[in-house]
């Protein structure tokens, strides 16, 4: 008891926010205090039942989702008291191939972001890209949309085996607004690509994700122009999108605002079918 | 209360607790960007909540307390987390002199890392621990023995 007791004092004391951290999060929680109030301010929120929206969306709900889908598999199982549960399995098994000696450099050091105006905090730790660059060096192709306002990623993490490259990942914040604005434009939406160059053997048994009874949670969507499919997790309004093309792994966070708040599914169809090589 | 007098005492309630929300939502996530993103939307939560700031500090560090063991476990829940966490190597973790505390937790239940960190860090009693976290006394005991357990056994192991 003693033992345990002068450990977890001695480990976390150790623990504290650095001045610099703590002012920074300040800032980030104050600016989030006011984008919240100003939406307030300028929306008016209306309900609309879901039911009658997805018809015209062609959205369907998880209980017709029993098929596999390409890589982005949701299916229907029974627990052990025999009671159905809906799955999601959010499943990438990498595989990419990319020029594994790209010239892009790792991370120096930690640092946040700042999600408004996408960059690092500290903008010597983590380098930026676009679309161009990277498309160039990886010599792949990735996916983008015109309705994005911002152009360039933050290399967000890189690993090398034996100096090649065995994966990134790559995130750019609040797309819809343009380069140093600083507030958000429209629906707050991060962009991350994950790419993985090592195949990846995923058990079928292993679930990624996994909630009970939730036929409304998980959204199935069609995505037109690259024949696919997407799958996204609603909590509220919010999207959490996924989608496996070309062997890469792209998410999306959508927080709609505006006229897209009330049906937040259109505003992921709109971003989803605007994607192109 | 007023605007001004709000901020000034969020100020003093964030410099008074942050360091106390970050090491208590640490012990349960052990990754430091995810411990961040919880700190964020719990002070987020408190300046929106001006009820809150107006009771004493030990009232609205309890306050804090549950928002952030909430926030902790939406996170832990949330499945872009899961897939990241298999997919890469976790090098999230905080750099302390002696790791082997935060090695050993992160091989336990996470549902036993909270009772612990409130019962050897912050002192408290199981009782506390129960009403805070809307568990029974009985349970509390429980994962508290269980955890100490475990935890021991790890501990032993990274010896």
């Amino acid at each position: 008891m003693k033992n345990l007791n002068s450990k977890f004092t001695k480990t976390f004391n150790e623990m504290h926010l650095s001045s610099e951290k703590e002012d920074y999060l300040k800032e980030k929680i104050i600016s989030g205090y006011r984008m919240k109030q100003k939406r307030k301010k300028v929306f008016v929120s209306v309900i609309i039942v879901f039911g009658i929206l997805l018809i015209g969306t062609g959205i369907t709900s998880a209980k017709d989702l029993r098929v596999n889908l390409d890589k982005l598999i949701m299916k229907v199982k029974v627990n052990q008291e025999g009671e159905p549960i809906n799955q999601i399995l959010v499943r990438y098994d990498g595989g990419k191939k990319i020029n594994n000696d790209a010239n892009l450099s790792e991370p120096k050091c930690e640092t946040g972001i700042d999600s408004i105006l996408n960059k690092p905090i500290n903008e010597e730790c983590l380098s930026m890209y676009s679309y161009d660059e990277l498309e160039s060096e990886l010599n792949i192709k990735l996916l983008k949309s015109d309705l994005f306002k911002k152009n360039r990623f933050i290399l967000q993490d890189l690993k090398r085996e034996d100096g090649k490259i065995t994966s990134l990942k790559l995130r750019m914040e609040n797309v819809l607004t343009p380069d140093s604005v600083d507030k958000v434009n429209g629906s707050w939406i991060n962009m991350r690509i994950f790419i993985n160059t090592k195949k990846v053997n995923l058990d079928d048994d292993k679930v990624d994700y996994t909630v009970e009874d939730s036929a409304n949670t998980f959204i199935k969507y069609y995505v037109k122009n690259l024949d696919s499919f997407a799958a996204g997790d609603k909590t509220g309004r919010i999207r959490i999108v996924y989608l496996v093309y070309d062997d890469v792994l792209y998410n999306f966070f959508i927080l709609p605002s505006g006229k897209a708040r009330d049906n937040p599914d259109e505003e992921v169809m709109r971003i989803l079918d605007s994607l192109h090589f | 209360m007023r605007w001004f007098i709000v901020t000034d005492r969020f100020n003093e309630i964030y410099h008074l607790y942050n360091n106390d929300v970050y090491r208590l939502v640490f012990s349960y996530l052990l990754s430091k960007p995810d411990t961040e993103d919880v700190m964020q939307r719990v002070f987020i939560k408190l300046y929106n909540n001006k009820k809150i700031l107006s009771l004493t500090n030990e009232q609205i560090k309890k306050w804090l307390f549950k928002v952030s063991m909430n926030e902790a476990k939406d996170i832990l829940k949330s499945p872009w987390r899961k897939l990241m966490t298999k997919l890469t190597d976790n090098d999230n973790s905080i750099v302390v002199q002696d790791d082997s505390l935060i090695s050993a937790l992160n091989n336990i239940k996470p549902i036993y890392r909270i009772p612990l960190y409130l019962y050897y860090y912050e002192g408290y009693s199981i009782k506390e621990i129960a009403i805070q976290m809307h568990k029974s006394e009985s349970s509390i005991k429980m994962r508290l023995a269980r955890g100490k357990e475990d935890l021991k056994k790890e501990m032993e192991g990274v010896k």
